[in-house]
This record gives structure tokens, sequence and C-alpha cells, in this order.
């Protein structure tokens, strides 16, 4: 047998033949026809290996054109012989094989667009996989898809599945892919394709088909394959899993050719599914370990500035404890929930005077130290000078240092520090803290505590501070986001709570006002400050966070909600209880500011900024536009007394597990 | 004036007490509310809150610093002002931070003063320790 297979000597030619039949110049042909009349050409090409070896197809100019076999196609459907028609059945596809595979990964939900390159996978894995781990999550938007389960994984701590066709859906995907590239969060995706040019039907296909699907992305994955085997698929999979979830966590992608999945799996053929054994995070060395912990108990002035330290409860707990045995000041950035906001070390709110005055800086999981550490100041062309005082020592413990890609600078600006640790930080506190206890003497015990009573008050005067900045506007209407953030606050803080969304739009109200102390109640921003993130990644955390029978929360900016709303129809549709509180500016408000400024800088007049950056004539009813989507909806509110009730009936709805949005006109910020 | 320094806002470095007691600030205090308000800005120190009011909208007041002025995290409150309009004719001309400048070919002495009456008809904001809902 001269033909050449891209699956290499697991696939018989029967199985194949089928599959490599010469292929039509019409490309009107029917294509049950067609199926049928390749099935007749392949049971005669078996009838008559001689035939197969004199006409080899090894590639679409190689082959025999489509018009070498017109007199079979031109046969009407009902003319195939009876043998025909039992090739026209494929008992057990490869994509069947590929659900084996990725039912071993035990990924709860899949986020899909349906595509028809991976039609076959897609069928697999309703009906061979039962549609359960993982189930279908229909999306209105690849961005959807993949942001949904960026949320997810930072609540549940493990990635879903995302599939794309790997050209169109991978091209709406790319920005959310982005997204959690750089919020170091893993997402697993399956990408469609149709790899060997045999096998499209027409001019679709050939627009869906990519060379190499995952280089468009390949800047912003951490790994990704095309592997053209069953058993490669297998490999790859299990691969890619363990690549996501390993610290520095990011997404990955593998494609899934559409030959690959619709070929049967050969008969004979000895697949397996690779075991998985999820790596260990790396943990910082122990003699680096031990120096830090040496610099932090001899400091003065210590501060552990946090970003994405605490990637589960595990190092929510860890960061306690390690600040508590010092009795140092957490300044958290809020890349998750690292630190209880009303823990009396939190001096967050503090951040600038806290800095300055450390002797020791600690920044674990900074994605920016260098912002953590320096102050840009100047209008027209940055200038910067550092906040820390001269000869304050500098610590780096960060996954990052790990694996760094080139292309987009998500890196930051380089920093200069004194020890830096490549290692995962969540997974070192524990020797850490081991570490930090076994240096502490009676004597540094007494200056602990000390310094704790003074940052408990430093604390609670800056809780203070929160709250009479607060009361400024409390009245108005538009209604503040202070007033609004207090308002959601009371009706929510006696539940099982977890905000979903980004508290950086609303000036941060939620952290200085509310009190976090669980891992699921924050899981910080978009990493990568691609706008649309919001409102899909909040429907994908409240999903993970649905079988726990927690409240979601987000306060959804309506920017960020008009780039997919669709997502609202899947939230409906897949019964997820999320409370949607709008935090509707009528702008895209961050980009108003930066045109203001060009405005007065470039003194060509300073009225018209609003042109391109706002949301106005007509407004959006956001009411109505999640009433369209099969959801409770209420509002435009304006009167601040009005929104208390509004909440409390949205709540109603979200606690019989459906979704619910609170149409709410605010304050810019 | 002084809890802001020492915990600016914005882009403004924070004031350390090691470099600037508060005693000292409150000599520069004392010292910007000993500048005589300029004949112009005298005259104009008189304004129309209601015309303030459109011109907070339409210069973009209100983006960074909310439509009371009441504050956010991209600006300081504003409403009802700290500082003499005196003192605020300077500072927008010639701010500090990431404010853009308010040059006086657009934004006039008496459209500074409209606004300084707008956000001065408000009333400075009840105490936090009033509002229940501030106190969870």
């Amino acid at each position: 047998m001269v033909r050449e297979s891209p699956y290499g000597s697991n696939l018989s030619s029967e199985s194949q033949g089928v599959f490599f039949m010469p292929r039509p110049k019409n490309d009107s042909v029917d294509r049950r026809a067609f199926l049928k009349a390749a099935a007749a050409g392949t049971a005669a090409l078996v009838a008559n290996p001689a035939g197969a070896t004199t006409a080899p197809s090894k590639s679409p100019s190689e082959t025999p054109r489509r018009n070498a076999t017109a007199p079979t196609l031109a046969k009407p459907a009902d003319a195939a012989t009876p043998s025909t028609a039992e090739v026209l059945t494929v008992d057990r596809p490869g994509s069947d094989f590929m659900v084996d595979v990725l039912k071993s990964l035990n990924f709860e939900y899949l986020c899909a667009n349906p595509g028809n390159s991976y039609r076959s996978l897609h069928e697999s894995l309703i009906n061979y996989g039962g549609n359960q781990a993982p189930e279908f999550i229909t999306c209105c938007h690849e961005e959807s898809s993949v942001a949904m389960a960026h949320g997810f994984a930072k609540i549940e701590g493990k990635p879903i599945m995302v599939m794309a066709h790997g050209t169109v859906g991978l091209q709406h995907a790319s920005m959310a892919i982005y997204n959690a590239f750089c919020d170091r969060v893993p997402v697993y995706i399956i990408l469609g394709n149709f790899s060997e040019a045999g096998v499209r039907y027409g001019q679709v296909d050939w627009t869906h088909s990519a060379q190499d699907p995952a280089a468009m992305i390949r800047d912003y994955v951490k790994w990704d394959d095309n592997p053209l085997s069953l058993q490669a698929f297998a490999e790859s999979s299990v691969r890619a899993y363990k690549i996501a979830t390993t610290p520095p966590m990011m997404p990955v992608a593998l494609v899934a050719g559409h030959e690959l999945q619709e070929n049967p799996v050969p008969d004979g053929s000895n697949l397996a599914v690779p075991k998985l054994t999820m790596t260990s995070p790396p943990v910082g060395d122990s003699g680096a370990v031990a120096e830090v912990a040496r610099l932090l108990v001899a400091a003065e002035n210590p501060v552990l500035v946090t970003d994405r330290v605490a990637r589960t409860p595990a190092g929510l707990a860890g960061l306690i404890e390690l600040a508590e045995a010092l009795q140092a000041p957490v300044v958290d950035r809020n890349g998750r929930m690292n630190f209880p906001t009303r823990h009396p070390l939190n001096q967050t709110e503090r951040a600038a005077a806290t800095i300055a005055g450390a002797d020791v800086v600690a920044g674990l999981e900074l994605t920016d130290f260098w912002s953590s550490v320096n102050s840009v100041h100047g209008q027209v062309w940055p200038a910067s000078h550092p906040t820390t005082k001269p000869g304050a020592k500098l610590i780096s413990i960060t996954a990052n240092d790990l694996y760094m890609k080139s292309n987009y600078q998500d890196f930051q600006r380089y920093q200069p520090v004194d020890i830096a640790i490549a290692a995962d930080a969540e997974a070192t506190l524990p020797s850490l803290i081991e570490a930090v206890k076994r240096q502490i003497t009676d004597d540094r015990k007494r200056t602990f505590a000390d310094r704790g009573a003074r940052l408990a008050t430093a604390h609670q005067q800056a809780l203070q501070q929160s709250r009479d900045a607060a009361a400024s506007g409390w009245d108005a209407s538009p209604i503040s986001t202070a007033r609004m953030s207090a308002e959601l606050w009371a009706q929510i803080k006696d539940e099982d709570w977890s905000l979903v969304s980004n508290c950086q739009f609303v000036s941060r109200w939620p952290l200085r006002l509310w009190s976090f102390d669980k891992h699921h109640q924050y899981i910080g921003g978009e990493g990568g400050y691609g706008v649309g993130y919001g409102a899909p990644a909040s429907v994908g955390a409240a999903l993970a966070n649905r079988k726990h029978g927690r409240l979601t929360v987000s306060i959804q900016n309506d920017g960020d909600l008009m780039f997919a709303p669709g997502v609202l129809w899947t939230a409906a549709h897949s019964r997820i209880p999320l409370l949607i509180i709008m935090h509707n500016n009528r702008a895209y408000h961050q980009e108003l500011m930066q045109i203001q400024i060009m405005a007065n800088q470039h003194s060509r007049g300073i009225t018209r900024a609003a042109i391109g950056n706002t949301l106005v004539d007509p407004a959006i009813d956001y009411s109505k536009l999640a009433q369209s989507m099969g959801m409770h909806g209420e509002g435009p509110i304006s009167d601040p007394k009005d929104l208390a009730p509004a909440i409390r009936r949205a709540i109603e709805v979200v606690k019989h597990g459906e979704p619910a949005l609170v149409d709410v006109l605010t304050q810019p910020r | 004036m002084i809890s802001y320094v020492r915990q600016p806002t914005g882009k403004m470095p924070p004031v350390p007490n090691s470099t600037a007691s508060d005693k000292d600030l409150a000599d520069v205090y004392s010292f910007l509310q000993s500048i005589p308000p300029s004949a112009a800005s005298s005259e104009n120190s008189h304004g129309d809150a209601a015309n303030g009011k459109k011109l907070f909208a339409a210069y973009g007041c209100y983006e960074c610093h909310d439509r009371q002025g009441q504050g956010a995290s991209t600006a300081p409150r504003i409403g009802p002002p700290g500082i003499s309009l005196v003192a605020v004719l300077r500072y927008v001309r010639q701010p500090t931070g990431q404010m853009p400048p308010y040059t006086a070919k657009f934004v006039s002495d008496q459209d500074l003063a409209d606004i300084y009456a707008y956000l001065s008809s408000f009333p400075p904001p009840a105490p936090a320790a009033n509002i229940p809902l501030l106190n969870q």
C-alpha cells in the first residue's frame, strides 16, 4: 500500500478509504450522494488492491480529480448498492476516543459556540460521552467561551474546556485568551481544523482551515500542539493539562484535526489514555527561603506586597499565617483574594505610606513589582522615582520568573531586587513560614507585637477614612458607586457570597468597605485589561459557584457587557444563578478621561471628549436586554432609595437558581 | 490636606512625616491661605452656581471628580471645595499629578468662579458615623 497516511501506521487503508477519496471539482455535489459514491469507490479499491496502488492519494494536487470517478458520483443516491450503505456509518469515530481522553481529565464543563470543524467531537461528547463531565455550555461568542473558562478556573482552581474553530472561532477567542494568559489562569482549548486538504468539502471548509491554527495565539499560550494521530492526541491532551495547571498557569491549545475526529478508530489499534499525574508546583530553594526569612525577621518595617499569591484557599491561609507571625503589613494588589480586607495587618489603603517606610519589601507573585516601588509622574512624558527608602531590601518570589514570552509586554518593567526566587509563592509559603518562625526570638516577638498594635490602629483609621469618603455624594443621582456598593453589601453580607467582578472601575469601594475573608469572595480582574471579560468571566465564576450554593455577585460595567451580551442568554439557558448589578455610567469612561487629557494638552477645545466614548442617544436599557435573554431585569434605577428593594427582589430570583440583573445609573467612578 | 499628602490618591507621591511634619504642612496651608486674591479673581469671586453646574459637565470635570465633585479613585473630593477660589485658579492652570491643565484659552476665571460656586453649593458630607450602611 503506497498511500500516505497522516496518521502513521495506525490506520488501515480500509478505514481511511472513505476519507481519502478524490474530491469533486463541483462543490455543489450533494454531500450524502458524495459519501455514498465515495464509499462505493472505497469498496472498489478494497476489492481491487492493485487499483489502489496505481492511484495513490497523496495530496489534493496529486489526487485524481473528482471527475475521474464522475460516473459513479453522478449516480443518484438510491442507486448505491446495499454494501455501499454499510460503510456510511462509523461505529467508533476517532472523536469517541478523544472523549475517553478528555473524560480522564475530569473537565466539568466545556464552553463552546458550535462549529463544523469539530462536529464529530461535539457529537461524541453529547452522545458517546453522555454530555456529562464535560457538560456542553452553549456560548454565543468564542470570547465568552474563554472568559467563562477564565472566571470558572479562578473560583474552582482547575480548568474547563473550550472548543472553537481553529480559524474564525479562535480569532474571536484570542483577546480572552490573552486576558487569561496575562492573569496566569489555565484555560484548555480544543481547536477544530481541516488539517488535511482532502477532507474539505468546499469554500467554507477551506476558509476554516489553517496550516498552523495555534500560530496566531502562540505568543500568549503556554503550550500548543497539533497531533497527527489519536495516540499523539491522547498524550498531548494529558501533557497540555499538566502544563496549563503547573505554575505559572496559562492557557493551552490543542488542535483536533477534523479527519482525526471523523475517521474510525482502526480495528486492532492499541490506543491508550495516558495517566495524568499532576506536577507539584515549584517551591523556592531552601537556602534562598532561609535568607528571605532572616531579612523579614530582622527588618524593622517589612511589608508583604501581594498580587496573585492565593491560587487556592491554602494561599490565603498561608499569607495570614506569615503576616501574623511577623506582624507585618500586607499591601494587596488584589489580583486574587489574598488577604482579608478587615485584617488589622491589611494596609492596602495605606499602600504608599507603608511601602515608603519599609526597609524590606517582599513581593509575592507581583505582576508589576516595578510599579509597586516606583511612582510615575509627569503628564506629557512619564518620569519616575523610587518610592522606597534608600537601602531598602527588595525580595521577589514569583513563578513568572520560570516562564516568560517575549512579544507581548505583560512582563512589565524590569525591577532589580536583592533576592529573586523563581517559584510559586503559595507553594513556598509553608517553608517560608517555618523558616520565619524558627528565627523569631522572644525579643523580636515583643517588637512585632508593638508593630502589630500600631498597624491595627492605622488600619482602623484607613477604614474610617474610606467610610468618610464614601459619605460624600451619598444621596447623589446618578447613584454614587460608594452608595451602590454599600447598598449591595447590606443585602449580601449574611450570605455565602462571592464577588466576581473587578472593583477597579467603582473606585475599589467593595474592597474598601466590605469584609472579604474567604478565598472565593474575590477573583481579581481581567489580567490583560481587555474589555469584554467582565460579563462572561462572571458567568463562568457563577457556574463554578453554583454547586457550592454561593450567592455570586457581579458589578457589571456597561461598556464591558456590550462587547458580547449574548452571555446573558447563556446564563439564563444554563440556569446559572448570578446577581448582576449594572455600573451604568453610559460611557467607556476610562477612555473618556484619556481623551479629556489629550484635549486639554492639545489646546484645541475641551468640550468634545465624549465623542466616541459615551453610550448615549439612545441610552441602552439593560433591564430590557436582560429580559430579552430570558432573565430577570429591573431598572434603570437612579434614586438611591430605590436600590435596596430592587436588589432584594433580584436576590430572590437568584436564590431560585436563575440570573438576575439590576440596572443602576451610576456616577462615573 | 495633611491626610491627603500622607496618603495621596492619583499619582502624587506620599510625603511621609520624616520629610514634612504635620507642623510643616500646617505652615504650608497657612501660607496658601494668606495669599491675597488677585484683582481679577477678586472680581470673579461671586460665581453663578447654575452656570457652574453646566460648565462642570461640559468641561469634563465630572469625569474624574464625579458629578457633585464628591471624588473617586481617579481624583479627590472638591465639592464643597476645601481650598479657596484663588488656590483653585492657580492649581487648574498649572496642575500637578495627572490632572490636565485648564488654560485661560478655554476656561476663564469667571468660568472657574461659576464652577467654584456650584461646588460650594453642596453641604459637607454627613459624618459616616451617621450613615448605618457605612458602619456594617
